[in-house]
């Protein structure tokens, strides 16, 4: 693909080239995702130290998950990565109505995973596993705990990653900075991978925990 | 459309193909190497989300080493706190 590709515009006046000011812009938001990467560590740390003391609890909690609503939400994310993937692609070749049009599917990718996710949280505030209800034993409650702050901020995640895909195919359509050199459609695509593989982890940790036995 | 699709196919379909691994790996009777699957299995599919997608393949050094070191910090960071929880009391190591 790479020689379709359409020549990068002059670059800001503070670059040499374009390359540099692309090569500038995804180095910073790669550091970006790095702190990102911590961000979410910290629930990871939290989530394993208390795995190990009460892994009957947390196999209780996890297994009154439904891993097939899972199974659909990693799906819808992953297909909406491949949308992500395709949109830069067509930036690229300056296709803009493709590109405008894969950024909304993403968005609607995203959307979609938020109403199951939405839908599994309403089942499980339902059925009582709200934490500190104070009706479960002390693992379970720690586990849905984390079970919601964990999907919680992966979810305000997703809505950031939703309302500026939003924002920006409205300008591409627009004509506002549509341009051959397309930063910041490259950089909202590393965000939104990185939101995936966030999603990716979360998944089986969430809803994997006893199911074979 | 097509055109934008076609290079990025073949990373979806093997991360759909890890999707169904790990969903069946997570009813095989493997005991504590279930979580080991999982963990490896979504290893994977990250690796193909960030060489592919995410273009750490066609890279430069710089770039990977940014991607990389935050994994690297995660990894401290468990390691620091697991080897805590997993030694703190007598009989406490799983």
């Amino acid at each position: 693909m790479t020689t379709e590709e359409v020549p990068l515009a002059p670059p800001e006046e503070q670059f040499v080239t374009a390359q540099q000011q692309r090569h500038a812009a995804t180095f910073g938001m790669w550091i970006f995702l790095a702190t990102e990467v911590l961000f979410f560590g910290g629930l990871l740390v939290v989530y394993s130290a208390y795995r190990i003391w009460y892994p009957n609890d947390f196999a209780i909690g996890s297994r009154h998950l439904d891993i097939v609503l899972g199974t659909l939400n990693t799906a819808i994310l992953l297909t909406s990565s491949f949308l992500m993937a395709g949109a830069i692609t067509a930036a690229r070749l300056l296709d803009r109505r493709t590109t405008c049009l894969l950024l909304f599917l993403t968005a609607g990718c995203g959307a979609a995973f938020l109403t199951v996710k939405g839908y599994e949280w309403h089942t499980a505030i339902s059925n009582g596993f709200w934490p500190a209800s104070g009706t479960q034993p002390h693992g379970v409650d720690l586990f849905y705990s984390l079970y919601f702050v964990m999907t919680g901020l992966h979810g305000l995640h997703l809505l950031i990653g939703i309302s500026l895909l939003v924002a920006t195919s409205i300008r591409f359509l627009r004509g506002v900075s549509f341009s051959p050199n397309q930063n910041q459609i490259t950089l909202l695509g590393l965000y939104w991978h990185f939101v995936d593989i966030v999603w990716i982890f979360l998944f089986p940790l969430l809803y994997f925990i006893g199911r074979s036995s | 459309m097509k055109a934008a699709l076609k290079p990025h196919l073949l990373p979806f379909l093997a991360l759909l193909t890890f999707l169904a691994l790990t969903v069946g790996g997570a009813y095989l009777p493997l005991g504590p190497a279930n979580l080991f699957l999982a963990l490896t299995i979504g290893s994977s599919k990250t690796l193909v989300i960030a060489l592919f997608f995410m273009e750490l393949k066609k890279a430069d050094t710089l770039l990977r080493i940014a991607a990389f070191v935050g994994v690297v910090w995660l990894m401290i960071f468990l390691m620091l706190a697991l080897t805590d929880y997993f030694t703190r009391f007598p009989g406490s190591l799983l």
